[in-house]
């Protein structure tokens, strides 16, 4: 994996906390991008089968809730691996930024 | 007037059927639930579905092709190693993997078992009714025998099938390859299905 795309990266935060079904990581993709990041269903589809495909998250379990199947989604250890490497490098983006952004006297 | 559900159900026919059958449910749920927030289906989401089912069935289309090549290539190398041999009959040769049939990505030992499995059991009963309906499927001539089968490191199997003629043998290992990668779905299917019971 060499780059997480945002949808991508926000739905592994969803899933690092508590496994998820669809409905739940659009959910909380919603509150982590506070509401700038609507997951479409085919985009959470297709990025959840090339998570799996690269062994990044496997299916926890399923439920049968109102005769509808819920599947429910975690983070593999590789996943958690990749997400961390990927949180930290971001981190220290954004430490770097702010830090110019300071030296440049912008208010924050 | 259309319910939530009939609208969802009804775009999830533009899905191949083997992806409908792996997902469809669980997507349809996503979608109904994300219906309780808004009952309409938005353009949005039709075309996040649509690029999405757009790629699987390309997938699947690329799986063909690859499978297509290989069986061309593989006869015409038969045929032209049969004739550089001498040969009275010709010889085509195909190599078929997992990954053609799009199931790893990485060579996997235990997949390209399973398919080795497959395989002969293909050759060694194709008197079963599995291996009939396929061959009536494919007009497979029954002239032509699979002389050997074999793994390919952890990368594939190796089909090889002789006839008295090219165009004969080119068409059983076309057939051949189609057929194995059938069942070879329907295998990996089952066992996923079986998984999830």
């Amino acid at each position: 994996v060499t780059e997480l795309r945002e949808p991508t990266y926000l739905a592994m935060v969803a899933l690092a906390g508590e496994p998820l079904h669809g409905y739940g990581i659009i959910k909380e993709v919603q509150r982590l991008s506070r509401g700038r990041s609507d997951l479409k269903a085919g985009t959470l589809y297709a990025l959840l089968d090339r998570l799996e495909t690269d062994g990044l998250v496997q299916v926890d379990r399923e439920e049968v809730v109102d005769g509808r199947l819920r599947r429910y989604y975690e983070l593999t250890k590789e996943g958690t691996a990749v997400l961390a490497d990927e949180s930290l490098q971001r981190s220290a983006t954004s430490r770097e930024a702010l830090r110019r952004l300071r030296i440049a006297g912008a208010a924050l | 007037m259309k319910t939530p559900e009939q609208r969802a159900r009804r775009w999830l026919w533009i899905y191949p059927q083997a992806y409908r059958e792996r997902r469809g449910e669980e997507l349809l749920a996503t979608l109904l639930d994300k219906a309780r927030d808004d009952p309409r289906l938005p353009v949005r989401e039709i075309r996040a579905l649509m690029v999405h089912a757009g790629s699987m069935r390309v997938r699947q289309l690329r799986i063909v092709t690859i499978v297509l090549c290989v069986a061309v290539l593989g006869a015409g190398l038969g045929a032209a190693v049969g004739s550089l041999n001498g040969s009275t009959g010709y010889l085509s040769t195909t190599t078929v993997s997992p990954a053609q049939l799009g199931y790893a990505r990485t060579p996997s030992p235990f997949l390209t078992e399973e398919l080795r499995i497959q395989s002969t059991r293909f050759a060694a009963f194709r008197r079963t009714p599995q291996a009939q309906a396929l061959l009536v499927h494919f007009a497979t001539p029954s002239s032509c025998s699979v002389s050997v089968i074999d793994t390919v490191g952890s990368r594939g199997v190796q089909l090889q099938c002789s006839s008295p003629n090219a165009q004969t043998a080119h068409t059983v290992n076309w057939d051949l390859t189609q057929a194995i990668g059938l069942m070879f779905e329907d295998e990996q299917r089952a066992t996923f299905a079986h998984g999830e019971a």
